[in-house]
């Protein structure tokens, strides 16, 4: 071994040492998430979250409260962790066991929004500056151990690896040795077979979430102090590198998924080490060296997706048994026409007279608000078509939609272009953007289309929104992102009721182009696959291309909404509109109040625009007493409630996919038959 | 087998439907007898009405809103509210001496953002329109222009040089500043600090930090001839939150015999910087901070940034109050029982620049009248507590290659040296700013400056 | 008798374990051939293999003479390859008539994103008639615009057929379509099935458990065991033959026990082979359950 500690074996070795500690931690939630799909067999994006929650626990009790490490680590680990996965499974999940594993994913994402916000509601929990997390075990960061001479590792980070060491070969031992852990695999592949041969299978699943929720809250208790404020984003953006870590072993491997974890903090120390040293004379390198750093996790999981046969057997696994009970059935029935009409008839009248009332007699902040409404549920829209019609859950319309909103600033600002125009170009640019990357996961389809769209939203949001073609780099900072109003023949589009018209009108072509579509070739097309896949390609139906198209169309609507967004706020904004967290929040609230319908997509942008100044904030209450400040103990509500309510609605997506709105109204009631899943498609 | 038996239909329930019609059109109904308005018909100033109309200004008070972020603030720092104290504390201590022109000066509307909806908590303060003026402390300020065009003036913490460009409605407790300049204030500090070989750092992820980092480097070098320090190493592309450490980058400080580090991070940053020099043995390295004047912070750090500098956009409290305000600061802050806080300095400082303003226009004064006033003040200094500001030029930022048309007549600096975990002045105690003409870039020895 | 469908040396390996060993096969026009077999044979993977749902490892599928070894199964569908499903593959909320219109529109290939947008993708008078002529054809008119869901287990699988019907197959592959009936349903929808064919005039393979619907039914057989050929002929002969009888009763032992549970998860107790197949590729578990037990 080199002594010389200089040289480039040196260097090497040295930034191996610096990349495990912080790899250890990937390999922790990497080995939390690939526990949890193989015990459970949900995709589980809400493990950021229960990490999370325990994290808070923790250190509520440590630093707010005072208590001693052993009794804060008890309440938050051993006891809240395990008492959060039962409750999951027999609330939730125990109801699930057969359903297909794209709808359990939605119900993951609606309690990865729903659970930090409920957490801090009942605890009253905030971050807190300067009160950095601390680790489990005293002088946790500041007791330093040397290894080679080259590095010198802190307790903390000696106690992540050995945990993540100890995690591997005891979870190893659990699943090779006992036989709780083949019938924790029994159970997920078929509950009723494992059953048939005399396991309780309810009872295993829930040691399966307990254990599984056990390691969630270690992970999250020991991962915080690599944070310096405890944020439930932080944890989630976490957990989405390290899906990349276990894919590497296509969520199925342990070994693997520690490997992946610790390989991608070494990588990434090792580009952190040598990339600066290329030099830095060309923009190009400059441009390799910024952005390669934080695109490495989510290159990899496009590697491992393009490139990796292997996942595809990994791929939402049915019970082998379904095949001798009857198909699912979904919706039963159809509404009665008459009623149908009479809604819509209805809905036109709330939605002109709402529009009439607001044009005439609103102020500027409920123009404001309801411009919002309108414009956010044409981008809502896209996820009809995607998730609706198409049955794939896209977590990166967000980004589809900063694509148009960037793309009209870009254009009107540098080019001096039309803001029509360039609104008109944006849509086209995100469909293109959309269609190239269906590429690598059309024919894989279900969760893997989930992740690869999550790591899409934050690879844009980590390295393509800083580009200076894109978001405008330091010119943005200087002079803002901002985007003119444009006029329209006779009409100044400046005027915010003019505006608010425009964009009434842009929704409604929109939403007759999405109906159309669907009553359409295209939209049978792709009803057809997501209701069966083999059954829709016996009749020579092309998943690829059917894919294809419907991602190139729904992030054409996205990036249209998203340019209008911004024209709207006559700036991107894209912190506050465009975040893959906050437009994770898009997919759960349209598909809590119903993917499958326009109206569904236009509640939920009512909701998401309006819920909170009406409801929460107490003007409809105002309204009905005719007070300034109803029950001013009551009101306003915290806005988190937002997150919470329809986090939980989400949950009955995969019982009811057609979501609140039409399960409520049609007064369908379904066949008390726990279990079934109800969304189509993917059960291959 | 029935794929479905029969008996699973249940008849539709059409009351239900019918139900959520009549509620829907009910409330219709209500709201559209009600004058939609977000507030429910704004109470108007009571009393007699004043003399110049004003909205907000009753023949007792003048009413200002206050809005900015206070929940869902990701960093958990203490932004809306602790700006309010400033101003709050602000009007308590003209209040007891009268008000302005027969009247108390009084916040009466704070609205929170929740971090992301500024615009609507811009838009309702100019819908409820109850208020004169607005103080803002955002972490992301969209609903500036907002305000300025309902005619209101707007007074806000100073961090979104973006949008308080050009505006000239927008007053900050700073004018704006170009952030992609050369300044000499990164020289000084190094050299109080002893540093030659110089490294700085910022995230990618946020321009502020990123231009910071570039535009440090890029003074060190523009006065590298005069100082005898250069840049050893530079790195504008942090990840934010350093979620992968910082060893790597440590390791290369170390390799180029780095002896003073700008850091242009948050305060949780810093610490996290400072741990990893420790661990790789550079603990005694020198950093400026720019973001850390936080003395909790600090101390709770133990002697973690001992010898580390802080750069202070205000007269310290560490300093001598003079013949300043921050003696009154400290009093009416302690008053209130409110820490002392670099939110709460600098909505103080607004507040002043609201109540010079007022003063400025006479007694019959408007929401024009005051910024046209305002913007009439070519020294105003909020009582000795900020290198003097014009606000006939200072609406719009600098460039490197015009410093002088918009810039400060005395670009100024203050430091701090944390010495056993607390704040020391750096320089004079009783002439707390380090300045240099602002009409030029080129490097001259700084004076210890006073605007008491 | 020009082939419909010629398949030559079809190998299919599952995680090294041998499912399909060169399995060649050919049907000709118009002909009703059964494929028959012990579970775990190899009978759906082989099915599909030729209908291109998997790849196979080796050997070559033509349909009318062309090579589709390559295309993928929507290709396939279109060069005149229809099937129905054991475990019905219908779309969920969409009527009967919907089934039979998307595989018209389908087949037609006219469908066009810009026609959809403007209103123009529904279905045309044409489409519609040769959607009644098939709906009346299977008896199926009543039912014309009822949702999937209503439908028993039989029509469903009716509703499998007519949609396979309107792409205009050469041939039609039947996976198990008695499986989930009973004995008066089969017969009815052997009925059936018996009439279409012989009006329309394509061929016919069925893969089935039901002896008697295959004795009935088809005119050849081909009888697949441990992933291998092992009989060929008229179907009454392939019935009576030792072997046969030897595979369907178990006692027959072939030679090298690769073991059967390898196999793609077909019926009941392939199930937990599957189970214990997929926890030994995560590395967690080599125990399989058989051994456990």
């Amino acid at each position: 071994m080199a002594t010389d500690s200089s040289s480039v074996g040196a260097d090497f070795l040295r930034a191996v040492l610096q990349g495990a500690p912080p790899g250890a931690v990937y390999a922790l939630v990497a080995l939390g998430f690939v526990l949890t799909y193989q015990t459970s067999g949900v995709f589980n994006l809400a493990f950021g979250a229960q990490a999370y929650v325990s994290a808070a626990m923790y250190f509520k009790a440590r630093l707010i409260w005072g208590w001693p490490t052993v009794w804060a680590v008890l309440l938050s680990v051993v006891v809240l962790a395990p008492l959060v996965g039962l409750a999951l499974e027999l609330l939730i999940f125990k109801h699930l066991r057969s359903a297909s594993a794209v709808s359990k994913l939605v119900v993951a994402i609606g309690l990865a929004v729903a659970l930090p916000n409920l957490f801090d509601i009942i605890t009253s929990f905030k971050p807190a500056s300067g009160v950095t997390p601390v680790g489990v075990v005293p002088g946790g960061a500041d007791v330093f151990y040397s290894v080679f001479g080259l590095y010198r590792f802190s307790r903390n980070e000696l106690v992540d690896m050995g945990v993540a060491l100890v995690a591997v070969i005891g979870l190893g031992a659990v699943f090779r040795f006992s036989p709780i852990g083949l019938r924790m695999r029994a159970v997920v592949e078929s509950a009723r077979m494992t059953e048939l041969n005399g396991i309780a299978a309810s009872r295993v699943a829930a040691f399966s979430w307990a254990l599984s929720s056990l390691f969630a809250g270690v992970a999250g208790v020991l991962i915080a102090p690599r944070f310096n404020t405890l944020g439930s984003s932080d944890f989630f953006s976490l957990m989405v590198v390290a899906i990349a870590a276990a894919a590497v072993g296509s969520l199925a491997s342990l070994p693997l998924a520690l490997a992946g974890g610790l390989g991608l903090g070494i990588v990434i120390a090792e580009l952190n080490t040598f990339l600066p040293r290329w030099g830095t004379d060309s923009a190009w390198v400059r441009t390799v060296q910024d952005n390669l750093t934080p695109s490495v996790p989510f290159l990899v999981l496009f590697a491992v997706l393009a490139l990796v046969p292997g996942i595809r057997r990994a791929q939402g696994a049915g019970d082998p048994l379904s095949g001798v009970e009857p198909p699912p059935t979904a919706r039963a029935g159809r509404p009665d026409p008459r009623r149908a009409m009479a809604m819509r008839l209805l809905g036109a009248a709330v939605v002109a007279g709402g529009g009439a009332v607001v044009l005439t007699r609103g102020d500027q902040l409920w123009v404001y608000q309801v411009t919002q409404a309108v414009v956010i549920a044409i981008i809502f829209l896209s996820v009809t078509v995607i998730t609706g019609t198409g049955g794939q859950i896209s977590l990166c319309q967000g980004a589809f939609a900063a694509i148009g909103a960037c793309t009209v600033y870009q254009l009107a600002v540098r080019y001096d272009m039309s803001v029509l125009v360039a609104m008109l170009l944006g849509g086209l640019v995100a469909a293109a953007v959309g269609a190239f990357l269906s590429l690598p996961v059309r024919r894989l389809g279900g969760i893997w289309t989930a992740i690869a769209t999550l790591a899409f939203a934050y690879f844009f949001d980590a390295v393509m929104i800083k580009l200076s073609w894109v978001g405008g780099g330091a010119a943005s900072l200087l002079r803002g992102t901002a985007v003119p109003r444009p006029r329209l023949g006779p009409w100044d589009l400046s005027h915010e009721n003019t505006f608010l018209v425009f964009a009434a009108v842009v929704l409604a072509v929109v939403a007759a182009a999405v109906v159309a579509l669907r009553s359409g070739t295209f939209g049978r097309s792709l009803i057809a696959l997501r209701g069966s896949e083999v059954g829709a390609q016996s009749i020579g139906i092309s998943a690829a291309r059917t894919r294809l198209t419907a991602f190139a169309v729904s992030a054409f609507i996205a990036g249209l909404g998203g340019g209008l967004l911004a024209i709207s706020q006559r700036d991107v904004n894209y912190g506050a509109n465009f975040t893959p967290f906050a437009a994770l929040f898009w997919t759960v609230l349209v598909v809590a109040l119903g993917s499958r319908s326009v109206p569904g997509a236009l509640i939920a942008a009512a909701a998401f625009a309006l819920f909170e100044p009406l409801v929460l904030g107490g003007a409809v209450v105002g309204w009905l007493t005719r007070e300034r400040h109803p029950l001013p103990s009551l009101f306003p509500i915290d806005g988190k409630w937002l997150f919470i309510l329809f986090g939980l609605a989400a949950i009955q997506f995969a019982r009811h996919p057609e979501g609140l709105v039409e399960y409520g109204l049609s007064g369908r009631s379904r066949p008390a038959r726990p279990g079934q899943p109800a969304i189509g498609g993917n059960r291959s | 087998m029935e794929l479905r038996g029969s008996h699973g239909f249940r008849r539709p329930r059409p009351w239900l439907s019918i139900a959520i019609s009549v509620l829907l059109a009910a409330a219709l109904a209500l709201a559209a007898c009600s004058n939609v308005s977000s507030t429910g018909g704004a109470d108007q100033p009571a009393g007699p009405a004043p003399s110049n109309g004003a909205p907000g200004v009753t023949a007792k008070q003048i009413r200002f809103a206050a809005f900015g972020t206070r929940s869902n603030n990701p960093l958990g720092t203490c932004v809306l509210d602790c700006f309010v104290q400033g101003v709050n504390a602000y009007f308590a201590y003209r209040n007891s001496q009268g008000g302005i022109f027969g009247r108390t000066l009084t916040v009466s509307q704070v609205e929170d953002d929740a971090l992301l909806k500024d615009q609507q908590a811009a838009l309702r303060v100019t819908t409820t329109n109850s208020t004169f003026g607005a103080f803002s402390a955002a972490q992301l300020a969209d609903g500036w222009s907002t305000i300025t065009k309902a005619g209101m003036p707007l007074y806000v913490w100073p961090i979104n040089p973006a949008s308080m460009n050009g505006n000239d409605a927008v007053y900050g407790s700073a004018a704006p500043v170009c952030l992609g300049c050369t300044r000499r204030p990164y020289v000084l500090a190094a050299r109080e600090a002893g540093g030659t070989r110089i490294a700085t750092l910022g995230y990618g992820a946020t321009d502020n930090s990123k231009l910071c980092a570039s535009s440090a480097a890029a003074s060190v070098r523009l006065y590298g001839a005069e100082s005898g320090q250069q840049v050893v190493y530079t790195n504008d592309s942090l990840a934010f939150g350093l979620p992968n450490g910082i060893g790597p980058e440590v390791s290369a400080m170390k390799k180029a015999g780095t002896n003073m580090i700008v850091g242009c991070l948050d305060l949780n940053g810093m610490k996290a910087l400072a741990q990893e020099l420790q661990r790789q043995g550079m603990g005694s390295v020198p950093m400026l901070h720019l973001n850390t004047y936080d003395q909790d912070f600090v101390s709770r750090a133990g002697s973690l940034f001992d010898g580390d500098y802080v750069a202070v956009n205000f007269r310290p409290f560490e300093a001598s109050a003079g013949s300043s305000q921050l003696g009154v600061y400290k009093d009416w802050m302690g008053r209130a029982r409110a820490p002392l806080t670099e939110l709460s300095m600098n909505g103080w400082i607004s507040a002043d620049l609201a109540y010079q303003g007022i003063k400025a226009a006479g007694a019959s004064f408007t929401r024009a009248s005051v910024i046209a006033a305002t913007n009439k003040l070519t020294a105003f200094t909020g009582g000795g507590l900020v290198a003097p500001i014009d606000w006939s030029r200072q609406h719009e930022e600098p460039t490197q290659q015009d410093p002088a048309t918009h810039g400060y007549a005395n670009d100024c600096v203050s430091l701090v040296k944390v010495v056993k975990g607390r704040f020391e002045p750096v320089g004079p105690a009783a002439k707390p700013f380090f300045c240099w003409p602002g009409s030029t870039t080129a490097w001259s020895e700084p004076r210890s400056m006073d605007f008491s | 008798m020009k082939d419909v469908l010629r398949a030559a040396g079809i190998t299919k390996r599952f995680a090294g374990i041998l499912a399909l060993d060169d399995v060649s096969l050919r049907i000709g026009e118009g002909e009703r051939v059964g494929l028959i077999g012990p579970n775990g044979a190899g009978k759906t993977t082989l099915f599909n293999c030729l209908l291109g749902v998997l790849a196979a490892d080796g050997g070559t599928v033509e349909v009318a003479g062309r090579d589709v070894s390559r295309l993928r199964a929507h290709r396939r569908a279109r060069l005149g390859l229809g099937r129905t499903f054991q475990r019905i593959e219908l779309f969920p909320e969409t009527s009967v008539r919907d089934h039979l219109l998307i595989a018209e529109r389908v087949r037609r290939g006219t469908g066009r994103l810009w026609k959809d947008l403007l209103g123009l993708g529904r279905p045309t008078a044409e489409e519609t008639r040769r959607c009644d002529e098939v709906l009346e054809l299977l008896g199926l008119v009543e039912l014309a615009d009822a949702p999937v869901e209503r439908l028993s287990l039989g029509q469903g699988r009716l509703v499998e057929v007519g949609r396979a019907l309107m792409t205009r197959p050469a041939m039609l592959l039947l996976d198990e379509p008695s499986s989930g009936l009973d004995r008066a349903e089969t017969a009815a929808l052997a009925t059936t099935l018996r009439e279409v064919q012989r009006e329309q005039g394509f061929a016919i393979l069925l893969v089935e458990h039901d002896v008697e619907l295959v004795t009935g039914f088809t005119t050849r057989s081909y009888v697949l065991d441990f992933g291998r050929l092992i009989a060929e002929g008229p179907t009454g002969e392939v019935m009576a033959s030792d072997s046969v009888r030897a595979a369907y009763l178990g006692t027959y032992a072939p030679p090298g026990t690769t073991g059967r549970d390898g196999a793609q998860a077909e019926t009941v107790t392939a199930a937990t082979a599957s189970v214990a197949g997929r926890a030994a590729t995560t590395g967690t578990a080599t125990t399989t359950e058989e051994e456990t037990r």
